[in-house]
């Protein structure tokens, strides 16, 4: 052992990081062979030298988190609760990738109708607007780890409300999209809102039926059903049936014979699927 | 004892197979460990107390609701109940503090400065506390398994429902898991599923083991032990027809069941021998208690 030690003045100000580097440096290749001086340093420092304040880093970390920009202060705007923006927010993050593919094949069948690529291209818009919203619904469950959907599930968290977030995400970045590709295929201009009633027709079929099951079955029996819909426009060389009225009075008869089951069934809150 | 949980012949099928098996049994403050091969209905019994399905026949209630009752008595159970399943895939993308925050959510902890202080709170239980804002992903196995450990004791839960904790942990984690486990049993009940029979004398009160759907014994640790007294040896050599021979730490070996030669000696049995004595390849006996 060394018989020249640190005094307890230097040692303080190695501790409170006051010492140029060059008498850091010597002070630290003392301590690393003094048994001494490192014990007179842990006297004098004993919070800052040789352990982790954790009650320091997690104020830091508070401070970093609460103080860090959301990306949703609308939705606060909108009245959203700050839990419910955590729910949002996860949903979001969750479904992003389907978000941008979805959006990416509506630009990609918009520009076939505007390109005109075949006489009827205007279908393939007509086909896949109407039912992104629902397969967005089932999208939204399918895409979360079976693990923490099975948390979702044993929590006390309204599978109702966590139903309607989901649906609100698969709207709110469903149709803004739709009605920007829909309003700039030439033709008549109605074409932009059109698929709407046909849309709400699907996701509220969606929403009922998946009160008792997995949302996916019922999107894929919606898309088969409105597949074959917009198929035989084809063969019967209609493509504009979803403009007339009676398709219009039809979707709004079955969004709100649907619309009534969902809402029976939220109010009952007896379903097992919950 | 006062039942926290309790099953009254429950059965559970799925499709032709019986996952549960006409089940009754109770479970009380403390932490019981549930003990049983693969395939054994541990997992749907963890299913149905956790309320994320419903028994076929039967009653299923936990503290004090009907776990396979209406919404609200569901809801009941979930306010008061923390669950770890076996295996926990996080959401891509988040961050521990993120992912604790979305169940804390879950949770109905809606107020932001109490939830932030009750997850740091967990993060600090987990020894996770300086790893917050770093990406999942990037965590270790070990460190996953604790954070999933974290989000079951949000809320400081009256029931703990744990599948496997302790898979990955390192020893001094398990240590740690350990410490916590035993804190939480004094005034709560847990159910821990595992395979590591260490765990299970380490910090069990109880001892719960199925088989084919069926209750083999259920009972105090001690009890359990003493149904190995006497069918454990040590000697040489293996002893014939035991149903599993190992080194011991002196290098002599040590056999369970089987038939003794003269040379073997008696040897103190553990929870590990009174499980596979139960439920090995040949089992001696049957035991209930």
């Amino acid at each position: 052992m060394s018989p020249w030690h640190v005094n307890d003045s230097t040692l303080q100000a190695y501790a409170a990081q006051e010492l140029a580097t060059l008498e850091r440096a010597s002070v630290e290749a003392h301590l690393m062979r003094c048994d001494a001086c490192r014990g007179g340093l842990a006297r004098l420092a004993p919070a800052s030298v040789g352990t982790v304040s954790f009650d320091a880093v997690f104020d830091r970390v508070q401070t970093r988190i609460e103080s860090a920009p959301r990306t949703t202060p609308w939705l606060r705007r909108m009245g959203v609760t700050d839990a419910d923006t955590v729910v949002v927010r996860q949903i979001g993050r969750q479904c992003l990738q389907w978000t941008i593919a979805a959006t990416l094949i509506l630009a990609l069948a918009a520009l076939a109708a505007t390109l005109n690529v075949r006489d009827s291209a205007q279908l393939g818009f007509v086909l896949l607007a109407p039912l992104l919203p629902a397969l967005g619904v089932a999208a939204t469950y399918r895409l979360t780890p079976t693990s923490t959907a099975a948390l979702e599930s044993t929590s006390p968290y309204s599978p109702a409300r966590l139903l309607l977030w989901r649906t609100a995400y698969s709207v709110a970045t469903a149709v803004p999209a739709s009605v920007l590709f829909g309003a700039v295929i030439p033709g008549d201009p109605w074409m932009a809102v059109v698929w709407l009633l046909p849309s709400a027709a699907c996701t509220a079929i969606v929403l009922a039926a998946a009160t008792w099951t997995d949302p996916l079955r019922p999107a894929l029996a919606v898309s088969a059903v409105w597949l074959g819909v917009v198929t035989s426009w084809h063969l019967r060389d209609v493509p504009d049936a979803v403009l007339a009225p009676p398709t219009q009075l039809v979707s709004l008869a079955v969004a709100a014979a649907a619309g009534t089951v969902l809402a029976r069934r939220l109010l009952a809150l007896r379903s097992p699927a919950f | 004892m006062n039942s926290t949980i309790r099953l009254e012949d429950v059965t559970r099928r799925y499709r032709d197979a019986v996952a549960l098996d006409h089940v009754t049994l109770t479970i009380g403050t403390g932490v019981t460990a549930l003990l049983g091969p693969n395939g054994a209905g541990k997992s749907t019994l963890l299913s149905l107390l956790s309320t994320a399905a419903a028994a076929d026949h039967g009653t299923v209630e936990v503290l004090g609701h009907r776990a396979d009752g209406a919404l609200t008595e569901r809801t009941a159970i979930r306010r008061r109940l923390g669950f770890l399943p076996q295996e926990v895939e996080f959401p891509s993308g988040m961050t521990a503090f993120g992912f604790l925050e979305y169940i804390a959510v879950l949770k109905e902890w809606n107020d932001k400065a109490t939830r932030h202080h009750e997850i740091r709170r967990v993060l600090h239980a987990v020894q996770l506390a300086d790893r917050p804002t770093i990406k999942i992903r990037k965590l270790s196995g070990g460190q996953r398994r604790r954070l999933a450990f974290a989000q079951a004791l949000i809320g400081d839960p009256d029931l703990l429902i744990l599948d496997e904790p302790t898979t990955g942990l390192d020893p001094e984690q398990r240590a740690v898991f350990r410490a916590t486990l035993s804190e939480r049993g004094r005034h709560g009940t847990v159910l821990l599923a595992t395979h590591q029979t260490e765990d299970v004398g380490a910090v069990c009160d109880q001892v719960l083991v199925l088989d084919h759907g069926r209750v083999a014994f259920s009972g105090d640790v001690p009890s359990f032990i003493d149904t190995a007294r006497g069918r454990v040896w040590i000697d040489d050599a293996p002893v014939p027809n035991a149903i599993a021979t190992w080194r011991d730490p002196n290098r002599r070996v040590r056999s369970v069941g089987g038939d003794p030669p003269p040379t073997a000696r008696p040897a103190d049995p553990s929870v590990e021998d009174a499980y596979l004595l139960l439920v090995g390849p040949t089992p001696v006996a049957e035991v209930a208690a």
